[in-house]
């Protein structure tokens, strides 16, 4: 999924989106290395020393890895997983972009 | 390197995180006759060459993931690719093979119905993996030749996993037509972990309107395992060590739902610098969680 997450990130550079990961490895040194070595610039909390026992993962109920959340301006949850819907990269990208435009439309609005 | 889930679920043996399963309810394949036979002319016999034929596809994708993970510090990149593409392609092969499987597993239990090999090609065959939508004539093979098999536990904890409307349909028959206690106490449960799975699954996308109407047939399932049978054994463990576990599951199940506000998490980044989810609001978020494992 690197790849893919690395073209979202610099094609929505100018757009209301972030890609924030919650990183589930143990140890942090090794983490920074492969963070530096697969060129991974999105930012990532640190779900701790427990890996994938870690607080975050507990409270947002995540059982496998990766686990995606799309969150809209709002602070509300809109899909679960579209990477493993059908059509799966496609199906992501498409669940963005609609996001991205409705962020747009409401920024339109705000700002009249 | 990380892995699609429906491979995670076949992979449990390498351990990429948890793999998609029922925490209480592992999915178990059945136990064909190991012997394969040149030319498989019985049920059984041929229930064993569609799981060989598969089996092999599977050792393939793993041994090709190990290769790719063995890395050496001397190991260029041109060699790395040379890996990532044999692994790509094993996946590939591994998908047709699975999905071949699928189908034939399907066609065997539609030609011997009433053959015990039926019951447990389809218990392979519907567990999520396989993408098969549990349709009306399969459910008619179930109801009409093995409502009261004592091995129907495979196939019960293989439907509880597969979201198609038909699975819930044929937990709530089996509950309501098979004479055998346990059997009606397995579907019971089964019927509950399918109704979790709805609203808390991998690619659930269920709603707080979702939640209220599944709420109280759901209550009302526990308690009637709870009450009627907590003393039925299912994959070797008494139902009455489930209850709790499936009422709090029930009761979480009421966050993290689509349309619901996402929690806030505050903590530190991988530098160890706090910032917040909420500091990105106005901003479309994906929030990944990823290992590199």
């Amino acid at each position: 999924m690197y790849p893919h997450e690395r073209s979202l990130v610099e094609k929505l550079k100018d757009k209301p989106f972030t890609l924030l990961g919650v990183n589930s490895d143990k140890d942090r040194a090794a983490l920074k290395k492969i963070i530096e070595e697969k060129k991974l610039t999105w930012r990532s909390f640190w779900n701790g020393p427990q890996g994938t026992g870690g607080p975050i993962s507990k409270e947002w109920n995540v059982q496998a890895w990766p686990t995606v959340y799309l969150i809209d301006h709002t602070g509300t949850i809109r899909v679960k997983n579209p990477q493993a819907l059908p059509g799966e990269e496609k199906a992501l990208d498409e669940a963005i972009d609609k996001l991205i435009k409705e962020a747009e439309a409401a920024a339109k609005v705000g700002s009249k | 390197m990380r892995l699609l889930p429906w491979l995670a679920a076949v992979a449990v043996g390498l351990c990429f995180g948890p793999a998609l399963t029922l925490a209480d309810d592992p999915p178990k394949k059945p136990d064909p006759p190991r012997k394969t036979v040149a030319e498989p002319k019985t049920p059984a016999e041929k229930l064993a060459a569609i799981a060989d034929a598969e089996a092999a596809a599977t050792k393939a994708v793993l041994s090709a993931q190990q290769a790719m993970r063995k890395q050496t510090k001397t190991e260029t990149d041109e060699q790395k690719k040379v890996k990532q593409e044999a692994f790509d392609k094993a996946v590939a092969e591994y998908r047709k093979a699975s999905a071949e499987a699928g189908r034939r597993y399907i066609a065997l239990a539609k030609e011997f119905p009433a053959d015990p090999a039926a019951l447990d090609a389809l218990a392979t065959a519907l567990q999520p993996n396989y993408g098969i939508v549990l349709s009306d004539d399969l459910i008619a093979i179930v109801r009409k030749h093995h409502l009261n098999s004592p091995k129907l536990a495979g196939l019960l904890s293989a439907v509880a996993r597969n979201q198609s409307p038909g699975a819930g349909n044929l937990l709530k028959a089996i509950a309501a037509e098979a004479t055998d206690a346990k059997v009606k106490g397995m579907a019971t449960f089964a019927a509950v972990n399918y109704g979790l799975e709805r609203l808390t699954g991998y690619t659930s996308q269920a709603t707080k309107a979702d939640y209220a109407k599944l709420r109280p047939e759901l209550e009302r399932q526990i308690d009637q395992i709870a009450t009627e049978f907590a003393d039925v054994v299912f994959n070797g463990v008494k139902l009455s060590a489930g209850i709790d576990p499936l009422r709090e599951r029930l009761k979480k199940a009421d966050s993290l739902l689509i349309g619901t506000a996402a929690p806030e998490i505050a903590a530190a980044d991988i530098d160890g610098k706090e910032f917040k989810l909420s500091d990105y609001r106005g901003k479309v978020v994906m929030l990944d969680f990823w290992g590199d494992w």
